[in-house]
């Protein structure tokens, strides 16, 4: 097990690490990688080590402001709905549960549909990630209002409340965009954003999203062991000794973050949260001290490649990043899918 | 000396009762059976022994005289077992990842594993006879093996109090015996085991005492050939008990329709 | 409720962040230093003040952003359909190196001609805007603030340009300010003025009639009410906003019934190229609108979109046009 581990990162790391390189190095301009290494090295290193003419001030600003972000955050979100879709997927007991489940995808749409229509986002480039974070947690505390009993939450309640605040959040969001469909170009930006993309990030973005998918990573780490034992049961998890219901706060809390942090700088991006931690299971077994962290990295190096993909594969036009993940994820994901029956009717 | 005692106890879920005012005394070297018919309440009784049941005001549950629900939940974990019937496990956790989970009462959520819990693990691992298969998927084990992991599982946990629900249902005969002697060992050496099952014969040879119970009412509590009399046998389970000895002069119950 | 406590918190800290964020972006100078912190004056959306002729020049744009134009520009990008027209009828084409999309369509757009002759790439990109080497870009008001902040955060000049009209007062004003901006002055001046003719003689038409038609705007199934440019246009040539009159404000869906009660003496209405004669035959068998006085009496004029639709130089081709159809000779 612990030589597939190392394996594992042998071939992963090298791969988010080139995935990198190659995103800020391939855009809808050309600018070689020897630039980008001059962009990075005027950055980095002191002052006067290497020569400012050596770069023209466009490629400065596209490396350093426009491209370096956008992979980074590109990252970020990857690696957020990864966790977040390990985490959903050992609460739920369901190799086949998302992010999203919770209704704190949803929400976090509902936020940003909020902030569009009322013209916040016109305002201050913070306004979407903000109202899209706050809608996230919102509707996690009204699926965990809906869901509780006694101070007791069972899982398929929550599972159930979280699908049903989902359908309801998302006619809010289509109520809210049919509304105002009127304004046209508004109702079209919203359309784009709800499909998922990473056009123009700024460093304001990165700061708004890398903090809390790190903290959420981090609090989902220390939450491994828990994790582990609440998908024997929570029966089961409560006779060993856990606190199950204020695991299950902590928990899903924790994934209420990492979506609506990436929601909130990404839009709608499926099947990340759905299919990398599944792949990452059948490769390195179930336990969540080891998915959680080998999650996130291939979510972000998965992410970084759909992202490329959307730039350049219809270049000058991008293709919205959510339609690439779906068209990428949606066939692994059926491959996996049948590879799980046919190990059942043979077995 | 540990006592582990229901008091009065009366659990609902919703509008039906499933316990009614059941008490109980555990003490330590005990092998306890708790038999009676499917839906009599004898999971419901074993859940609320092992304060699995929502704190309420009508189950009082006591360990040393403390209630339960104000015990903390991986105090309770610490002494007390609980092995359920239908575990099920659908992911593919290792057979030694699933029996060190039961150190988590010992060793919460950060600390590392330390040597007394891998001592732990090994020994509860062998003393269920898995040790073979530490590294085996669970998920590629059958009924019986599973039902050995679950059981070194509790046992890893190094409790006073064992609790286990039918634990010899899917075992062939081989196993069977094999948990059962299993839980002899464990009661001389100072556990107090309780085992809820509706297989008289196989069990009760092992028990030191019986509780009957019916539509969620202990009947009799007491040895077997007190509580285990055809009377109360017909009453309970709807069957005409006769009973043969065998070689060793103990009995076996035959069943005939009412 | 424990639920309330556990999301209080990280509620807190998210929004700490995010004003932290947005402190940063807003104060942190960018590269040459081309923003100054936000002006003191100015009354909202509408105000659009600009300073003396001399060069370097400031114009507070609708984020109240002061932003210093160094010299006249000559590599112009613009962001949004209207904007692509101002710049049009103001600067010379080849000054303009990128466009919106709209610029080249043919049923919303005026400028098509000419985008096609110099053929600008499209804006949406900011790497190929960069690119570009502009010494000027013109963003809509009503755009998403990520695509502004970003080329704001490279040092080119940013000016954010008001978009929602609802006067040709502001429209004209709009002109000047389109001229003040990127250096042409004189030709922003001829064109204003240009305009303002166009209005007066459609005014003047106007007040040679002895009543003033009830006219009801139509675009698909909205109508037009008040506080809208097209309600200005309807005052200058002297008539009345049917729908304005009944309460509707702005541009909102309308009850066909409603229209029967109405009764106006014309309908206007918008179409896509090529659908002008789909769109009056529609209109004319519609039960509800066939009774009013409008079908009638044939007083239903189709016009093509990107004649209505505009909010800017162009909205006078609407008004000279409307102006002749309701006031030709005898009707």
């Amino acid at each position: 097990m612990k030589t597939r581990l190392s394996l594992f990162y042998l071939l992963l790391l090298p791969i988010l690490f080139v995935s990198a390189v190659i995103g800020v190095c391939i855009g809808s301009t050309p600018i070689g990688w020897r630039e980008v290494l001059h962009v990075l090295g005027l950055k980095f290193l002191p002052q006067g080590w290497l020569d400012p003419g050596s770069v023209t001030p466009a490629d400065l600003v596209v490396v350093w402001l426009i491209r370096i972000p956008r992979v980074l955050v590109a990252a970020f979100v990857g690696a957020g709905l990864a966790s977040s879709g390990v985490i959903m997927q050992a609460l739920f007991r369901n190799p086949l549960a998302e992010p999203s489940l919770v209704g704190a995808g949803p929400g976090a749409v509902l936020g940003g549909v909020i902030s569009f229509v009322a013209g916040w986002s016109v305002i201050s480039v913070v306004s979407l990630p903000l109202a899209a974070m706050l809608g996230a947690l919102l509707a996690l505390a009204l699926v965990y209002a809906m869901a509780t009993r006694g101070g007791v939450t069972p899982v398929t309640t929550l599972l159930l409340a979280g699908v049903a605040a989902g359908s309801l959040l998302s006619a809010l969001s289509s109520l809210l965009l049919s509304l105002n469909i009127v304004n046209w170009q508004m109702a079209q930006e919203i359309v784009f954003w709800m499909m998922g993309g990473l056009d123009a990030r700024t460093w304001t973005h990165f700061w708004m999203c890398a903090p809390f998918v790190l903290m959420g990573l981090l609090a989902a780490l220390l939450q491994a062991r828990d994790l582990d034992l609440l998908q024997q049961g929570e029966e089961t998890a409560a006779s060993l000794g856990v606190d199950v219901e204020s695991a299950k706060r902590m928990l899903t809390l924790t994934a209420a973050i990492l979506t609506g942090a990436s929601v909130a700088v990404a839009g709608l991006v499926g099947f990340v949260g759905l299919i990398v931690p599944h792949g990452v299971r059948l490769v390195l077994g179930p336990s969540n001290r080891a998915l959680l962290p080998a999650s996130a990295l291939a979510g972000a190096a998965f992410l970084i490649l759909c992202d490329l993909v959307a730039r350049t594969i219809h270049h000058p036009a991008e293709i919205r990043l959510g339609i690439v993940t779906a068209l990428s994820g949606g066939p692994i994901f059926i491959w996996l899918l049948m590879r799980r029956y046919r190990d059942v009717t043979v077995g | 000396m540990s006592v582990l005692e229901l008091r009065e106890a009366s659990v609902s879920r919703g509008p039906r009762q499933i316990l009614h005012q059941a008490s109980l005394a555990l003490g330590p070297g005990e092998l306890v059976a708790l038999v009676g018919p499917n839906g009599s309440g004898k999971s419901t009784l074993l859940r609320a022994l092992a304060g699995l049941w929502p704190a309420s005001p009508h189950t009082s549950v006591l360990l040393d005289g403390h209630p339960l629900h104000a015990v903390p939940r991986r105090d309770i974990a610490r002494r007390i077992a609980f092995v359920s019937q239908d575990s099920t496990i659908d992911f593919a956790f290792s057979v030694e990842e699933i029996v060190s989970m039961g150190r988590y009462a010992h060793r919460g959520r950060f600390a590392r594993e330390s040597g007394r819990d891998r001592e732990a693990v090994k020994l509860a691992m062998a003393r269920c006879d898995i040790a073979h298969l530490a590294s085996r998927s669970a998920n590629t084990l059958s009924g019986g093996e599973r039902q050995r992991v679950l059981i070194a599982r509790s046992l890893a946990v190094e409790p006073e109090f064992i609790l286990l629900d039918e634990p010899t249902a899917n075992l062939d005969v081989a196993h069977s015996l094999e948990i059962l002697d299993l839980c002899r060992d464990l009661a001389a050496s100072g556990h107090v085991v309780v085992l809820a099952t509706h297989d008289l014969n196989a069990v009760v040879r092992y028990a030191s005492k019986v509780v009957l119970i019916h539509e969620g009412r202990i009947v009799s509590t007491g040895s077997r050939d007190e509580v285990l009399k055809p009377q109360a046998l017909e009453q309970v389970f709807h069957v005409r008990a006769g009973s043969v000895s065998d070689s060793d002069g103990q009995p076996i119950y035959i069943f005939h329709r009412l | 409720m424990i639920a309330a406590n556990m999301f209080l918190r990280p509620a807190l800290y998210i929004v700490l962040v995010a004003v932290l964020a947005a402190a940063v972006e807003r104060y942190a100078s960018p590269p040459g230093g081309l923003q100054l912190p936000i002006a003191s004056t100015g009354e909202g959306s509408a105000a659009i003040q600009t300073g003396s002729l001399a060069y370097p020049r400031e114009a507070i744009d609708s984020d109240r952003m002061r932003i210093r134009i160094p010299r006249p520009a000559h590599r112009i990008v613009s962001q949004y359909w209207s904007i692509d027209e101002y710049l049009y009828s103001v600067v010379p084409p080849e000054s303009i190196v990128a466009v919106s999309e709209s610029a080249y369509s043919h049923d919303y757009g005026n400028v098509y001609l000419l985008a096609e002759k110099f053929h600008p790439p499209i804006a949406t990109d900011p790497e190929r805007v960069l690119k570009l080497d502009p010494d000027l870009i013109v963003v809509s008001s009503d755009g998403r603030a990520d695509y502004t902040s970003l080329v704001r955060g490279t040092g080119v000049p940013v000016y954010r340009m008001q978009t929602t009209f609802h006067t040709l007062d502001q429209i004209e004003k709009t002109i000047l300010l389109t001229g003040y901006i990127t250096g042409a002055d004189e030709a922003a001046q001829k064109e204003a003025a240009r305009f303002r003719a166009s209005i007066e003689q459609a005014r003047a038409k106007a007040r040679n009639q002895r009543f003033s038609p009830r006219i009801l705007g139509l675009s698909g199934k909205h109508g037009y009410g008040s506080n809208t440019v097209f309600d200005d246009v309807l005052k200058t040539v002297g008539a009345i906003n049917v729908a304005a009159e009944n309460g509707i404000e702005g541009y909102i869906p309308v009850n066909f019934e409603q229209i029967a009660l109405w009764n106006p003496d014309w309908i206007v209405a918008g179409a896509d190229r090529g659908q002008v004669k789909q769109v009056l035959e529609q209109l004319s068998s519609d039960p509800a609108i066939a009774i009013t006085k409008a079908a009638h009496n044939r007083h239903i004029l189709v016009f093509e979109t990107n004649v209505i639709v505009p909010m800017s130089p162009f909205t006078s081709r609407f008004v000279t046009m409307l102006a002749d159809a309701l006031y030709k000779a005898g009707s």
